[in-house]
């Protein structure tokens, strides 16, 4: 009886078994890639919104304090969205014709409120709030990158939860004194090797256990 | 035998065919069924089937859920059944593996002062039941309410709350509520109304108000019922009617029996070492004190610090109550006894002038609590459910009196303290006799569905010229009245 698998299938069958193993490994490189990209962390994608706010030359240019708007930021879990009143503040003197603004204007003048497009949209099991944050040191910048060079407002950060516990297992690389909190293109004043652990025992930021506790954010 | 019965009278027609409840009509052999009964001894039964005892109904007993039970025995069908269940399954799992719907962020236009958003606001409120006002602290997110507790300033509850104001917060999102003014069902503004009522009492001014009444709630409010006497005092032969379908009747003409005016017993359950309760479930839902009975009845119910003045209780009543739970000793017996259990405990703890012998079976239990009563002087509170008859209260207030109870009398809660049923059956006489022309309904006592049928009510409102209703909900009494004004509760 002849030979069933000519010489050469030895060479075919040592090649397939090592492509196997790579076609295996890559196809957990992409899916490891795929879930943290831009693509399904909405990280880095521009939102459409009902006003074309610029982030960039309210906050960058002018130079408003986050907290002229967002007012609840230190208080509430909630950092806030302005209401309509807000922009007529100073919108009822200056660019009180602006074509741009007849949305703003419109919301004021039938009491209709505007209706935002949330941008950092965490899931609904996942706990979070501003307030502990902002009195604990972590600047708006942290999370939220340069709103200030941001013509439209992005989310910067993945929102993804290794993201979260990457500070919540150190926060020391983080946290910035307290009057610093709302400063773009913060550099600290000493090295953050040195400031940092200073900053977690002077605002008694818990211990590592007590903040990668599942029911921390999971409550 | 019963077998053999049933199969003779298979396929005729019986005239005494019970409609069975399964879809194959099986017939009942009813004269085997009578003889059977007959026989008498001890039997238990739920149908003529199961006394039957046809093999149908066997059968029928032995599947118990006849529409699908066969389901599961049938191969075929079971294979398809979780077929297609774990395909469901699957494809509501695949509804996970999209993206995040978009949300939307809806600020305020004008944002209201203090609030701030993320954080609940807490308002100061009151809710009313039987005329008497509870302070409550409704926390509202966002202008939603969604959750009432009382207020912890408030002297009688501290912070504690019954029931019936835990439950009134799905009051302010009863869809059934009423939202606007109709005329006979159809919207109106309120000049119409304004309008309507203003001619409807000029035309009473002449008779300086005869036909005029006005039907409430138990008014427990100085500022509506000052409204209500100013409308009074323009129109003096007018009159206000006070009335809810479960009133405080029987507590007031008892204290009239025994003091000659309405006055409302407080008492002071701290300093009560023994307390006997008359069919009074004052740790619950009796009264409207109940908040501070509780609060004040556990403070002697705590062993702390080895602490050694626990209160006893002594329930004599007609039902199972929270209050007969917390007894020491309970005493069950008929509501319409109580009376006589009173009068024997009034005589042994020496309430002058009273004599009389307790329900059979009740001797012991009736001497031994009007011992303890005397033993305790200064230290001991009788107290009586609102449904007892006048004169239980009128003994309680005498035993009181004897013993020296720690009870106060203030004036009672609502303004002006009346008997509400005669007044309501009064009412009633006068709008059948013709007097009446214009009857003002304010509140939720739902005359037309709550009143006594024999009074007639629904009847009664039809003849009055000018029915103005204002509630909260388009109910059976607004239904009948000519104009239906919106009422808010709680905003």
């Amino acid at each position: 009886m002849s030979q069933v698998f000519p010489k050469v299938a030895n060479a075919w069958s040592k090649a397939s078994l090592i492509t196997i193993v790579f076609l295996v490994l890559g196809l957990g490189w992409i899916v490891l890639t795929l879930q943290r990209s831009d693509f399904v962390t909405s990280a880095n994608q521009f939102v459409e919104q009902p006003v074309q706010f610029s982030h960039q030359h309210h906050a960058g240019g002018i130079g408003i304090e986050c907290r002229y708007c967002h007012t609840s930021v230190e208080v509430s879990p909630s950092a806030g969205i302005p209401p309509t009143k807000t922009c007529i503040n100073c919108h009822s003197q200056i660019w009180n014709q602006s074509p741009y603004l007849e949305p703003v204007r419109a919301s004021f003048r039938d009491d209709k409120p505007l209706n935002w497009v949330r941008v950092h949209d965490l899931p609904d099991f996942v706990y979070f709030n501003h307030s502990i944050h902002v009195r604990k040191g972590v600047g708006c910048e942290t999370c939220h990158g340069r709103v200030d060079r941001m013509p439209l407002m992005i989310q910067k950060a993945s929102l993804q939860m290794e993201w979260c516990l990457d500070c919540h297992r150190d926060p020391s690389r983080y946290v910035r004194p307290r009057d610093q909190i709302t400063t773009m293109g913060y550099v600290p004043a000493v090295a953050q090797a040195e400031l940092g652990p200073e900053l977690v025992r002077e605002y008694k930021i818990a211990d590592k256990e007590h903040l990668t506790n599942c029911s921390v954010c999971h409550r | 035998m019963t077998q053999k019965n049933t199969r003779a009278t298979e396929g005729t027609e019986n005239t005494d065919q019970m409609p069975a409840h399964r879809s194959k009509a099986v017939s009942i052999d009813l004269g085997a069924v009578r003889s059977k009964l007959q026989r008498g001894g001890a039997q238990v039964w739920r149908s003529l089937d199961e006394v039957s005892d046809t093999p149908e109904f066997k059968d029928y007993l032995h599947r118990e859920f006849p529409t699908n039970a066969s389901e599961w025995l049938d191969p075929v069908g079971r294979r398809s059944f979780l077929k297609l269940m774990s395909a469901s399954m699957a494809l509501a799992g695949v509804t996970a593996c999209t993206v995040q719907p978009q949300e939307l962020i809806v600020p305020y236009v004008r944002q209201p002062e203090e609030e701030i958003p993320g954080k609940p606001l807490f308002f100061a409120t009151a809710i009313t039941l039987g005329g008497v006002a509870s302070g409550l602290l409704v926390e509202s997110h966002e202008g939603r309410p969604t959750k009432i507790e009382g207020n912890p300033d408030h002297p009688a509850s501290k912070g504690a709350t019954d029931l019936f104001a835990q439950g009134s917060v799905l009051t302010l999102y009863d869809p059934d509520r009423s939202k606007t003014i109709l005329q006979f069902g159809e919207i109106r503004p309120w000049s119409a109304a304004t309008t309507a009522i203003r001619g409807g009492l000029s035309a009473q001014s002449s008779s300086k108000g005869a036909g005029l009444r006005i039907l409430t709630e138990t008014v427990a409010s100085p500022t509506l019922a000052a409204q209500i006497q100013q409308v009074l005092s323009q129109h003096p032969s007018a009159k206000w009617i006070q009335w809810e379908p479960v009133n405080r009747d029987n507590a007031r003409a008892g204290a009239r029996t025994a003091f000659g005016q309405y006055v409302e017993p407080l008492y002071d359950l701290t300093k009560a070492d023994v307390i006997l309760s008359l069919d009074a479930d004052f740790l619950a839902s009796d009264g409207p004190h109940n908040l501070s009975s509780m609060r004040q009845f556990a403070t002697r119910r705590r062993v702390e610090d080895g602490a050694d003045n626990l209160n006893r209780l002594y329930v004599v009543e007609s039902d199972h109550t929270v209050t007969g739970g917390k007894a020491d000793h309970r005493l069950p017996i008929k509501s319409s006894q109580i009376e006589a259990f009173a009068r024997a405990v009034a005589a042994g703890a020496g309430v002058s002038g009273v004599s009389g012998q307790a329900p059979a079976g009740s001797d012991a239990f009736a001497s031994a609590v009007a011992k303890d009563l005397a033993e305790h002087k200064g230290r001991a509170v009788v107290m009586v459910g609102d449904s007892q008859p006048p004169a239980v209260h009128a003994l309680a207030h005498a035993i009181n009196a004897a013993i020296g109870a720690p009870v106060s009398y203030v004036a009672t809660p609502e303004i002006v303290p009346t008997e509400q049923s005669a007044a309501f059956t009064e009412l009633v006489a006068d709008i059948n006799a013709g007097q009446v022309q214009m009857l003002v309904i304010v509140g939720e006592s739902n005359p037309v569905h709550t009143a006594p049928a024999d009074l007639k009510f629904a009847e009664a409102i039809r003849k009055v010229n000018l029915v103005v209703h204002s509630g909260l909900f388009l109910d059976e009494t607004a239904t009948l009245s000519h104009w239906h004004l919106e009422r808010r509760a709680h905003d």
